[in-house]
């Protein structure tokens, strides 16, 4: 299904100014198109992971290759790339379908062009009746969509999403999680999905990275092959399913007591 | 809803009333003399026969204010956008600022009128001066304030600094800066009677503050109190129009505006 490689790190450090190793000797492949996920305790240096990747920190050593024609420019970020942050992260002052069009704004898209953008984006996410709502009168869970839907609208083929739905009820991340899936079944965007919950990074990947701390390294590497139209509540109460989250929850319990 | 409001303001008003009412029937009973204080019903008879020489002062004094109040806004707001988009201005500047800032203004005013020629404009300098900084500080602390995830997308998305001030900072800035703004509607008026006060008769056209310092010259103290009273109707004036300005501006999305349904 996925052919390719969409980025390839290598012997990736980050050390801060305080003298903490946030990352050190880290070796990962991204496919292009994958699904992946970063799963790891916190401090284990996977936000910092993905905020490199993004390009809005700079690594200390080591190095990144986008082997398909899109190398990591000195100062710039990976085209087309999309971020959701922990927290929706709006502006209470835009309605919804200006906090969508935002990334459009910013890179002076043609006025007709972006609004049909932002019309997709928010039927992807189920939003079209809220495009004149403001943030303040959605729910955790819209506002979560309408951060994806800013996140996707420039159509990325590079999506990061960093722990998005730790802050949302069960049954709200539950169903945010088959959306997600279901996007991603239909967009292809290469996406890197950062978590500390072992069963929400099985059930959406392709691919696991366990993460340890103290320093940040890769501990772990898991093949999810569970095919995505059998991704459904069912499945996570198959055997298949418990036996990834008990091997790769005994991965995690390992690298943490190390 | 209306009726409501109403309800709420009812206490205040029968308290004013009742305040009114014992004033008169006090100066009445006790013969006060007007030098020390006038009843209420000779303030409202000096309202309406001085009516003509108030009025053009309630003028003078209102566009005073209403000038310096422009003035410091766009003065404020300027300095504050320099400040936040020039580490260098701001290294150079913001202490200067601060020290004008503590400065009672009240001391400055008088060398302001000895320095400026033109009456009118050194009060409109003196009344601007005192309504400044609230701006200035505000705005400043606003703009610093952008969330900083919301920071972060927009390097993401290679915004132009223009691009994060205007989509960003600025809008982030702007419950701040009206905040600001409401506690300068006040100082404009405070910054206009000092400076008539200081410029004493040497403006014409002078304004309430004039009328006070020459019906106290004159004894004529029922008209003195008519000339507070109408600095008040100002400074409520004020008040009312900075914060509807306020809620206009913010009444789609900032916290301070919505009202909560229980």
């Amino acid at each position: 299904m996925t052919s390719g490689v969409f980025a390839s790190i290598r012997d990736l450090g980050k050390h801060f100014a305080d003298g903490t190793v946030a990352l050190q000797g880290l070796n990962l492949t991204i496919p292009l198109g994958g699904f992946v996920s970063l799963l790891g305790p916190s401090g284990c240096g996977k936000s910092t992971l993905l905020r490199i990747l993004a390009g809005l920190t700079r690594p200390s050593s080591g190095s990144i290759e986008f082997p398909h024609g899109e190398s990591h420019a000195a100062r710039g970020n990976p085209p087309g790339v999309g971020f959701v942050f922990q927290e929706p992260t709006l502006m209470p002052w835009a309605s919804v379908m200006h906090n969508v069009a935002l990334p459009l704004r910013l890179s002076r898209t043609p006025k007709d062009q972006a609004a049909d953008m932002v019309r997709t984006a928010l039927a992807s996410v189920g939003l079209s009746d809220f495009a004149h709502a403001y943030p303040r009168q959605l729910s955790g869970g819209m506002k979560m969509r309408v951060s994806i839907a800013r996140a996707i609208v420039t159509r990325p083929t590079f999506l990061l999403l960093d722990e998005p739905f730790a802050a949302l009820d069960e049954l709200t991340r539950l169903n945010l999680n088959n959306d997600l899936l279901e996007l991603w079944s239909r967009e292809r965007f290469t996406t890197v999905f950062v978590t500390h919950s072992v069963s929400e990074a099985v059930y959406l990947s392709q691919q696991v990275f366990v993460m340890a701390p103290r320093p940040g390294r890769v501990t772990g590497d898991y093949s999810i092959d569970i095919p995505p139209a059998q991704r459904t509540a069912e499945v996570r109460t198959s055997i298949l399913f418990n036996d990834y989250l008990r091997t790769i929850a005994h991965r995690l319990r390992e690298g943490a007591a190390s | 809803m209306k009726r409501r409001r109403w309800r709420t303001a009812l206490p205040a008003v029968l308290m004013g009333a009742a305040l009114l009412v014992l004033w008169e029937a006090w100066v009445r009973h006790f013969d006060v003399p007007t030098y020390i204080i006038p009843g209420p019903v000779a303030i409202a008879k000096a309202l309406v026969t001085d009516w003509p020489v108030l009025a053009s002062s309630l003028l003078a004094t209102l566009r005073l204010t209403l000038f310096a109040l422009l003035f410091a806004t766009v003065g404020g707001l300027a300095a504050a956008i320099a400040f936040s988009e020039s580490r260098f201005i701001e290294r150079t500047l913001f202490p200067y600022a601060v020290i004008l800032q503590v400065t009672p203004s009240v001391a400055i005013a008088p060398l302001i009128i000895i320095w400026v020629n033109n009456t009118a404009v050194a009060l409109i300098l003196c009344a601007t001066f005192v309504a400044f900084f609230p701006i200035l500080s505000a705005t400043v602390t606003g703009l610093k304030s952008a969330d900083h995830h919301l920071t972060e997308l927009f390097e993401l998305y290679r915004a132009r600094r223009w691009q994060s001030l205007v989509y960003l900072r600025l809008p982030t800035a702007l419950p701040y800066f009206l905040s600001g703004f409401r506690i300068s509607g006040g100082l404009a008026l405070v910054g206009a009677v000092v400076a008539e006060f200081v410029a004493g008769s040497g403006g014409h056209g002078s304004g309430l503050a004039y009328r006070i310092l020459d019906a106290g010259y004159q004894l004529q103290f029922p008209r003195l109190f008519a000339a507070l009273v109408l600095i008040s109707v100002i400074g409520v004036g004020m008040h009312f129009l900075t914060s509807f300005l306020s809620y206009l501006c913010l009444r789609t999305w900032h916290e301070s505006s919505l009202e909560r349904e229980r």
